[in-house]
């Protein structure tokens, strides 16, 4: 066990991933000489040679391009794109190859590779760096969405998804890359990468969060339970799509009182549909309407003004106040 | 704590100091601006990675840093805590550095006091209604509100309310009422009242001084057509009338009703009293047909009757105007320096102004006033 953040803890996972399956390739803008924008992945070129740890040209479809055509040939392409708002150029890939070509080849040929993309806001970047944008994402069948919230999940959902048949796309909350400490396993373990991770299991409420969001709404919870100590249930969602029902509408069922928290633009988002799905599968067990906070439907804004954007501490007190006094 | 020269943008590996904005030995907040540096595309501030006090400046004004040097020292409350463990962890401070954006590094963050769950137990317990079983519990108390324990004292609306409430919404929804004010001198009406009040009782009429100011305000209407009127601004026009029937506004125990002289413009004085007379009475004992509160073309309401003296009475659409007739009372007035004392007539005429401009609504009222005080008709 070490105690280590987020950063370390997917740089970790890939070197192990590196040294277990010799098929795994590494590529992306600045990922091996510099590290990654992020650091992410520094030191493995040296450990593992250019050929594993590719410096790419500055070209998100190149990159997506490429990696399709490694992953048909046997490869295990693991790119990354170095920000969320980079992903659109290579969006063509993902959703008419990535997606589509174990469907398109009745199964012949798949596409397995894990895209890693620094996701969401937080961090006071320049446009382009700080989306939420993972129910675009999530809405296109044929690839799975995946997203951590502290450095155990993050090492142990990467190490998950570098073995899946599918593809995926990996959202690394570029937030808490570096806010968190925890005791991680040194060697090789893996958490499932399709089940929502019950963090706190409790019977009056139950909060669903993500990603950066997590970490907030743990920031937030000891001041609400000081007012409310009440018997709340946590869940990790962990897997945007597919979602993880059957926790998820259990613990709906259990509680009657579900808030989602997120960062995403609200409309047609995946707390939308989350409450959507809550409301039409346990109408009859809940006690107060499904109650969702998120960010705005505009632009994220730059700099100070994100932080209003953001799930603040005080809307999501107010969020879980909302539901546990409805009347 | 060391705070290293972080990358303020994409691509920027270097940038120059233009000034400090603390000095060596202040105080800084989290986030506050401690110098301002130019790169390529703009001169940034800094802002402060913790809260503490800045013990040492690395660098001068003018000087060139790479991003990754240590620009300045802080002292902290936790730094002048565990100062060693600090440097111990200096290898991985290096790794932040180059950087898009300002992360949160658990190493320079103050502990994080993170939630407990472990430890935690939980002590209030929540109800176990959910929203129909809330909703059902809700419809019985209203239930029970209306059949048993209701308190609350109601007036039911008879028709005439209830059409009152109707009309008098549709008229301020549909038009721009404005009301202007006049002070009429009526010595002259009251003396040719008096002369002829006793004749019209043998033919068992009570004229009124409300007659006098109908036939006045016919005669206004007749010299100025446009208020006879009403707006058609579908057609982009004023529809003038070819007849003069005035609306009377009635008093009644069942409530407001508005029968009409039709015609006014043929009565005589005596004639428009007597009228007068008869709709009030039929008004009053509920007689009135429907013939008989519809077709008008200008609206009188006197709450001089009943002791008013000012008001603003809302038009009676589609008219254009209504003439508001206040209670009288003597006053005195200096006339080229001599007092003399008048009985006035406060009135007021309340118009569409979409339909009339308040200089033509002036015209009027000067008009009316002007009959009204030389007995013109």
């Amino acid at each position: 066990m070490s105690e280590i953040k987020v950063i370390d803890a997917i740089n970790k996972a890939l070197e192990i991933g590196l040294e277990k399956n010799p098929d795994l390739i590494l590529l992306g803008e600045d990922i091996g000489k510099q590290g990654g924008v992020f650091r992410t992945t520094s030191g493995l070129q040296a450990k593992f040679g250019e050929e594993r740890v590719v410096d790419t040209p500055l070209s998100e479809q190149g990159i997506m391009g490429a990696a399709v055509g490694l992953s048909i040939n046997g490869h295990l392409p693991v790119p990354e794109l170095q920000f969320d708002g980079f992903i659109w150029p290579g969006f063509d890939q993902i959703i008419n190859h990535i997606t589509r070509f174990r469907t398109r080849t009745r199964g012949r040929y798949t596409t397995p590779m894990v895209i890693r993309v620094p996701f969401g806001g937080g961090i006071h970047a320049l446009e382009h760096h700080s989306e939420s944008m993972e129910a675009i994402f999530s809405h296109i069948p044929g690839i799975n969405v995946v997203i951590p919230s502290d450095p155990y999940s993050a090492k142990g959902l990467l190490l998950d998804c570098l073995e899946s048949k599918d593809p995926v796309i990996f959202l690394e909350p570029k937030k808490i890359y570096r806010a968190i400490k925890q005791e991680v396993p040194d060697e090789h373990f893996k958490i499932d990468s399709k089940k929502a991770r019950i963090l706190r299991e409790g019977n009056d409420l139950t909060i669903i969060s993500y990603g950066a969001c997590m970490y907030d709404t743990k920031k937030a919870l000891p001041e609400f339970l000081k007012e409310y100590p009440i018997d709340f249930e946590l869940i990790d969602l962990v897997s945007l799509s597919p979602i993880d029902y059957n926790t998820i509408l259990k613990s709906a069922k259990k509680t009657g009182r579900v808030v989602i928290i997120n960062e995403e633009n609200p409309n047609c988002g995946l707390a939308s549909e989350l409450s959507a799905t809550i409301s039409e599968k346990c109408i009859k067990y809940l006690k107060a309407p499904v109650k969702r906070v998120t960010g705005f439907d505009v632009i994220i804004p730059l700099l100070k003004t994100e932080d209003h954007y953001l799930p603040t501490k005080t809307r999501i007190i107010e969020g879980l106040k909302e539901v546990i006094n409805y009347k | 704590m060391q705070f290293k020269f972080p990358d303020v943008g994409e691509g920027i590996h270097e940038g120059t100091l233009v000034n400090w904005l603390v000095k060596e030995g202040d105080e800084v907040e989290l986030d506050q601006a401690i110098c301002e540096v130019e790169t390529d595309k703009a001169i940034v501030e800094i802002p402060s990675p913790v809260k503490g006090k800045l013990i040492k400046t690395h660098h001068v004004e003018g000087d060139v840093i790479n991003v990754g040097e240590i620009l300045a020292e802080f002292e902290t409350k936790e730094n002048t805590e565990s100062k060693e463990s600090k440097e111990s962890s200096n290898n991985q401070e290096v790794k932040n550095d180059n950087v898009v954006g300002n992360l949160v590094d658990a190493d320079n963050a103050p502990k994080d006091s993170s939630f407990d769950f472990e430890n935690y137990t939980p002590s209030m317990k929540l109800s176990n209604e959910t929203i129909f079983e809330k909703a059902n519990t809700k419809n019985e108390v209203e239930n029970n509100k209306v059949s048993n324990n209701d308190n609350t004292n109601y007036i039911e609306l008879n028709n005439i309310k209830l059409t009152t409430a109707k009309r008098m919404k549709e008229s301020l929804h549909s038009t721009a009422q404005v009301t202007q004010f006049a002070d009429v001198i009526v010595d002259k009406i009251i003396k040719e009242r008096n002369e002829h009040k006793e004749e019209a009782k043998k033919r068992g009429v009570k004229l009124t001084y409300l007659a006098f100011i109908v036939k006045a305000y016919i005669k206004t209407l007749e010299d100025m057509p446009e208020f006879n009127a009403k707006l058609d601004l579908e057609n982009k026009r004023l529809v003038l009338r070819d007849h003069i029937s005035i609306a009377i506004a009635v008093n009644t125990e069942n409530g407001l009703l508005v029968p009409v002289i039709k015609d006014a413009q043929n009565l005589s004085i005596e004639g428009i009293a007597e009228q007068i007379q008869i709709l009030a009475e039929e008004a009053r004992s509920g007689k009135l047909d429907l013939s008989q509160i519809q077709g008008q073309t200008a609206t009188v309401t006197n709450y001089g009757s009943i002791g008013s003296k000012y008001s603003t009475p809302v038009l009676n659409s589609p008219d254009l105007i209504n003439l508001g007739i206040g209670s009288f009372e003597e006053k005195v007035y200096l006339n080229k320096g001599h007092v003399e004392s008048h009985t006035i007539a406060p009135i007021s005429l309340t118009f569409d102004h979409q339909a009339i401009d308040g200089a033509q609504a002036v015209g009027f009222l000067n008009k009316l006033q002007e009959h009204l005080e030389n007995l013109e008709y």
